[in-house]
């Protein structure tokens, strides 16, 4: 099972290759990249708990019941993600722009922030 | 002998003054369809009181929820249970609606806080239910808010 330490590396990786194509890459493939970015980090959460998602459901439990502040941005990723994937082409009609702004600026920010000042806590 | 033809499409619900209405032949295939979720609840009472609250409080918040944002939602399915966890597939009158996001995440707290672990997720609109089995199957799905179109274009 992964520890918090590595679950960053993996967020920080995502973080890089979505920072390397926010310019000019395809919306779908940004908010992709940037809800797996944000499963690192939750996953970061639960590691500090031995814990291990095995589902988007069990993530999506974990984050309702223990981190609400984020729920609303995590959800939003994982939703606009699943659109992202598996939509017909065209389905997904939000521009770069839209995507940047509201799903990495905002959402994906977030809960960077939240991650942060939680394992900061639990790193004491 | 006793045959049955394969319902094809979701269960359709009447909703009326706060209170649901399902045929009985619908009733019975909810029933075999969920009994993999209420066999957690290990006892028989505990299934059939889960099963009333399902049907007595959250499909009618579900309807009312979509009641609310009807301008805004084209139609919503409930899967017919399969785990613990239940599963709301909304889906939007146009584009993906990202206004709805917090009024959905708002929903799925409201409901964890009631007691029901519950996924909800929003579809862009889509013209043909066909094209929901990406993410779904309506056979195996309850609709609770507005109708369905199939390739054909009946309803």
């Amino acid at each position: 099972m992964a520890k918090p330490k590595q679950h960053q590396e993996k967020a920080d990786r995502n973080r890089q290759f979505l920072d390397s194509i926010r310019k000019d890459g395809q919306p779908e493939w940004l908010v992709i990249v940037a809800f797996y970015t944000d499963v690192h980090l939750v996953e970061k959460l639960r590691a500090y708990n031995n814990q291990h998602s095995i589902s988007h459901e069990d993530r999506n439990n974990a984050v309702r019941n223990n981190h609400r502040k984020i729920h609303t941005a995590y959800h939003e990723l994982f939703n606009a993600s699943l659109v992202a994937r598996y939509a017909t082409v065209g389905k997904f009609k939000m521009t770069l722009e839209d995507v940047n702004n509201l799903f990495v600026d905002g959402y994906l920010t977030e809960i960077e922030k939240y991650v942060s000042k939680v394992s900061a806590k639990m790193s004491k | 002998m006793n045959t049955q033809t394969k319902r094809s499409g979701p269960i359709y619900i009447h909703y009326d003054d706060g209170q649901i209405f399902v045929t009985p032949p619908d009733y019975d295939n909810f029933m075999i369809a969920a009994r993999r979720a209420v066999e957690v609840l290990q006892s028989a009472s505990a299934a059939e009181d889960w099963t009333r609250r399902f049907f007595d409080q959250f499909v009618p918040a579900v309807c009312d929820w979509c009641f609310e944002r009807d301008d805004r939602i084209s139609s919503c399915y409930i899967l017919f249970p399969a785990g613990p966890s239940l599963k709301v597939y909304v889906v939007s009158i146009g584009d993906y609606d990202t206004g709805l996001g917090k009024e959905i995440s708002d929903l799925e707290l409201r409901f964890a806080g009631e007691g029901w672990s519950c996924d909800i997720v929003q579809l862009p609109y889509h013209e043909d239910e066909e094209e929901l089995r990406t993410f779904f199957d309506p056979d195996n799905s309850i609709l609770v808010h507005g109708q369905t179109k199939t390739a054909s274009g009946k309803s």
